[in-house]
């Protein structure tokens, strides 16, 4: 597996084959999306701009509700008051991770390309969000449950998210080798 | 001015007598690496402890990485939130810590 590594002068360099590629701008794009649609539009223009404007309770699906908590364990209204203060711009920002793997990808098509310090921020960050979304399909709740292996497409997600784990942890050896 | 002054005492005097806890979830999905890296880099705690940290989120189920004012904890739960960890605010020793 190429994935990351360090450069001859320290720098993160990575490296992604065609299908690997379009795999992990797939998934980039699918998380992008899912928090792009749970997400609601705030109606007033001023809020949108200073990214207030989040919902009110925790999301419904299993998985936005991994990737944007509840910030109080025992306090659903000062949940949901941080939550209306800082879910939008939370959101936001891990769309904007997702984009730049996807951007960074594409432009490299296949070959090998440096991580900057904010690309490693974003990859690391993205890289995460996808394996909390792959781990809520799968149904992944406690340290020893390999999730449901019932069908073809939940094996194959099993595999991509163990993947994305080793992906991971080239990346973390490559920042800090 | 002096109102703000004032309030600004309010605050801390508020902080100072319910001190406030950042507390860190296990969750099955984050490498043990990833969660000690990040415990690293974000409070800048050595090796040693972000590892006896992360060790105890593992063990225990949670683990409080922060305590004071409840506005730091927010924005510390927030940028967790950021790197995917499950992290929530709580007022210190009213049992959840």
């Amino acid at each position: 597996m190429n994935a990351f590594s360090v450069g001859t002068n320290g720098s993160v360099r990575a490296q992604f084959g065609d299908f690997e590629t379009e795999l992990l701008c797939d998934l980039a794009g699918q998380v992008g999306d899912l928090l792009g649609e749970s997400v609601d539009p705030p109606d007033d223009h001023l809020l949108a701009i200073v990214g207030i404007g989040g919902g009110d309770s925790l999301p419904t699906d299993p998985a936005v509700a991994r990737l944007l908590p509840d910030a109080y364990a025992d306090d659903t209204e000062a949940s949901t008051e941080f939550r209306r203060l800082t879910e939008h711009s939370l959101a936001d920002r891990k769309i904007a991770n997702a984009r730049l793997v996807i951007t960074g990808l594409l432009a490299a098509q296949g070959a090998e390309f440096e991580l900057d310090a904010e690309a490693q921020q974003a990859w690391i960050r993205a890289i995460t969000d996808i394996r909390l979304v792959l781990a809520a399909r799968l149904g992944i709740e406690t340290d020893d449950d390999t999730g449901r292996s019932d069908s073809e497409e939940a094996r194959w997600m099993r595999d991509v998210y163990d993947w994305l784990a080793a992906v991971q942890t080239t990346l973390l050896e490559a920042m800090e080798p | 001015m002096s109102d703000t002054l004032e309030r600004t005492e309010l605050v801390e005097q508020q902080s100072l007598d319910t001190p406030w806890v950042t507390i860190v979830w296990n969750d099955p999905v984050n490498l043990m690496t990833y969660v000690s890296y990040v415990f690293r880099s974000y409070f800048g705690f050595a090796r040693e402890k972000a590892d006896e940290l992360m060790m105890q989120v593992h063990e225990n189920g949670r683990a409080v990485v922060a305590s004071g004012a409840r506005e730091e904890m927010e924005r510390h739960v927030e940028a967790m939130h950021d790197f995917g960890l499950w992290a929530t605010v709580s007022k210190d020793g009213d049992g959840k810590a």
